[in-house]
């Protein structure tokens, strides 16, 4: 069963079809605005323009539980991301991916384990799940692994439905 | 009656503990993360309660801000 199921907004408000994204690579990221990490933005945007025509996408996910760092408004948020960095990958709305108040889709992204066999809460920001084509997570990369590192994009090459 | 604080090593920090951080926020601590991100010299508390999940990471010998007992 695919893991893109679960109900989502998008950024400005309007439902996310995650399910529209099957058939696609996914590369679902948590991502903050104000995190020493923020700079993977620039790489996100780079594998997104690289990959986009081949049936991959970025996903952003907003989420304000690591040191508050993502304490913008939706409009906030969506301005510094096209302004600073010019992203062109979709961002749902802002979400809690720890705790009891969990998204769901990050209750079953969590559940995978990372190369380390460990599964569960995510880190920090910028933590990254590839999911495949046929909905399946392939993949589960911390927070400092480089959106440019070999391991994601020969991950991410190995999975591209075209 | 108003809080009291005192300051005490990040190590010294329990579970329990209610920190106060930089930004004025409080946290309820109901883990503590040693060797945050993989690095030794980092820590972090986390809050993880029916109201909130919140992590903040601090340096494990720095100086933080707890409410003292009565």
């Amino acid at each position: 069963m695919s893991i893109l199921t679960h109900k989502m907004s998008s950024l400005d408000g309007q439902p996310l079809d995650l399910e529209a994204l099957q058939g696609k690579a996914v590369l679902v990221v948590n991502v903050a605005s104000k995190c020493g990490l923020t700079p993977q933005y620039t790489g996100l945007e780079e594998l997104q323009r690289t990959y986009g025509d081949r049936g991959f996408t970025v996903l952003g996910v907003p989420c304000n539980q690591f040191g508050g760092q993502e304490p913008g408004t939706s409009e906030e948020i969506a301005t510094f991301c096209s302004s600073t960095y010019g992203v062109t990958f979709p961002i749902t709305e802002k979400v809690d991916v720890n705790g009891s108040h969990r998204h769901p889709l990050y209750g079953a992204l969590t559940e995978n384990p990372d190369a380390e066999g460990a599964a569960g809460d995510i880190q920090w920001n910028f933590e990254k799940f590839l999911i495949s084509p046929t909905g399946e997570v392939v993949g589960r990369f911390r927070p400092t692994v480089a959106p440019d590192s070999k391991e994601l994009v020969g991950a991410i090459e190995s999975i591209l439905p075209n | 009656m108003s809080d009291s604080w005192k300051t005490v090593k990040a190590g010294d920090v329990r579970t329990g503990d209610v920190v106060r951080i930089p930004s004025g926020d409080l946290i309820t601590v109901s883990r503590i993360e040693t060797s945050f991100m993989g690095m030794p010299t980092m820590m972090a508390f986390i809050e993880d309660t029916d109201e909130r999940w919140y992590k903040h990471p601090v340096v494990s010998d720095g100086d933080v801000e707890i409410r003292a007992s009565e």
